[in-house]
């Protein structure tokens, strides 16, 4: 789990900020390495990380993604909606 | 004879991507209710259990949010059930007064008449702002103007005193769409259910506990037509009783590693049950490669994202009806190979992610 400071049951006031929700759309070349099999997990979310960054979100989090079609040349492809870095509640 | 003990099944039908068979109005429930007698242990997630006014409440089944269930099937959280949650309403500031008054009576009805502890009730400072789109597969999504805002209500929540949230947003009324009039018809895709999912993902990865989201619209009016898997959604005049329901009872969120007799964790896992066409999600990768039993169910989609795209070992059934049977067969510990018609068992594959019979010294194959 996300580690949050929002767990606490502080009575001060905060201010949370929120950077944008990113939808992406993106077709991921299977990796040279990648011989046969399922798609490696960590591979996909660091290529949708790696995605995001390249359009100028870097340290974006997928929140919701998945892969929505799959090509022999093209690769996966990966939709979904990501969180840009900066998301964190201050007192 | 002593019962098999419970194998712990995860069951996904993923939302917004129409798939004929839970892409409704909590029309995945008969086959939740199904797996869980056939498991004694289901988790699930609230596009499965949700059908508006309607229910079904069962302590078999355990009822995650779609971002806490990635990450307990890639065994980053443990489930800790618990007899009940206290659940506080997030009202988005968008809704007219008649809808919130409409919400609020529903709170009370569920109190008075269920006995669920709910409260407290807020109110974002500012309206969330729902926009709804398509995604280039065709499937739901969508994003909200002001995260910031619903982020602030649901902490405003748990310093109330809230250990789960139900979140109430202001979705823009479709009346008139060819779209809306395609689902309604039971031939298209739930167009709030990708935003849906993207309001409660942010809560629950934000608070870490137990939340989950009901649109407030306008009611649309009567149609003769209307598919029966839909028509959950024109009972009344709001979608929250399912979820004040499902939330009710469930289970708290806890990072791994987590200790504690009580706890399911994503380790146990005895089978995952998922569309045949839809098995791209990060859950169904997460219990693949450990090996867990994926079974795969013909629910036509949107999608094409099978097992043979993707090159994953599965078990494959006709209907929810014969994966219970797969699952039963998992649970008894027999090779449920041998129990489906046309697939080949005369070479001694076992599934990777069972115990091998005694005596087997063959390396483990796909299935």
């Amino acid at each position: 789990m996300r580690p949050s400071s929002a767990n606490t049951r502080s009575e001060h006031a905060r201010v949370v900020t929120v950077s944008p929700l990113l939808p992406f759309c993106f077709w991921l070349p299977k990796p040279a390495h990648h011989r046969s099999g399922p798609p490696d997990l960590a591979s996909l979310a660091d290529g949708i990380t790696d995605h995001l960054a390249g359009q100028g979100w870097p340290g974006a989090e997928p929140l919701r993604w998945a892969i929505t079609a799959v090509d022999p040349v093209r690769g996966w492809r990966l939709e979904g909606v990501a969180v840009a870095s900066g998301d964190q509640a201050v007192a | 004879m002593t019962a098999a003990p419970p194998l712990p099944t995860l069951l996904l039908i993923p939302t917004g991507i129409g798939c004929e068979q839970g892409g409704y109005a909590g029309d995945g429930l008969p086959a939740a209710r199904l797996l869980a007698a056939a498991s004694d242990c289901l988790i699930t997630h609230p596009n499965v259990m949700n059908a508006a006014s309607l229910y079904w409440s069962d302590r078999r089944i355990h009822y995650v949010e779609g971002w806490a269930l990635d990450r307990f099937a890639a065994g980053s959280l443990a489930l800790a059930p618990r007899p009940c949650q206290r659940i506080g309403v997030l009202l988005d500031a968008g809704i007219e007064p008649e809808l919130v008054l409409r919400h609020r009576q529903v709170i009370e009805a569920c109190r008075a008449s269920l006995g669920l502890t709910i409260g407290p009730v807020r109110t974002t400072d500012v309206p969330l702002g729902v926009h709804l789109a398509r995604g280039e597969s065709g499937s739901s999504w969508g994003t909200i103007d002001h995260p910031d805002a619903l982020l602030r209500a649901g902490e405003q929540l748990v310093a109330g005193g809230a250990t789960a949230i139900a979140v109430v947003a202001r979705f823009p009324d479709d009346t008139g769409s060819a779209a809306l009039a395609a689902y309604r018809a039971g031939a298209g895709v739930d167009a709030l259910a990708g935003a849906e999912a993207v309001i409660s993902h942010l809560l629950v990865r934000h608070l870490g506990i137990p939340c989950a989201h009901a649109p407030a619209l306008q009611p649309l009016p009567p149609d003769p037509d209307l598919d029966p898997r839909a028509a959950a959604e024109e009972l009344g005049h709001t979608f929250l009783p399912c979820v004040l329901v499902g939330l009710s009872r469930a289970p708290d969120l806890r990072p791994e590693p987590a200790m504690g007799g009580q706890l399911l964790h994503g380790s146990a896992l005895g089978a995952v049950v998922a569309p045949a066409d839809a098995l791209g999600g990060a859950a169904v990768l997460a219990c693949a490669a450990r090996g867990i039993p994926l079974i795969t169910v013909a629910n036509p989609c949107l999608l094409a994202v099978n097992a043979t795209a993707l090159e994953l070992p599965v078990l494959p059934a006709r209907s929810y009806a014969e994966a219970a049977g797969l699952v039963t067969a998992l649970r008894e510990g027999l090779n449920p190979e041998l129990l489906s018609a046309g697939r080949p068992s005369d070479d001694g594959a076992w599934h990777p992610g069972l115990s091998p019979p005694p005596g087997d010294t063959q390396p483990h194959r796909p299935y």
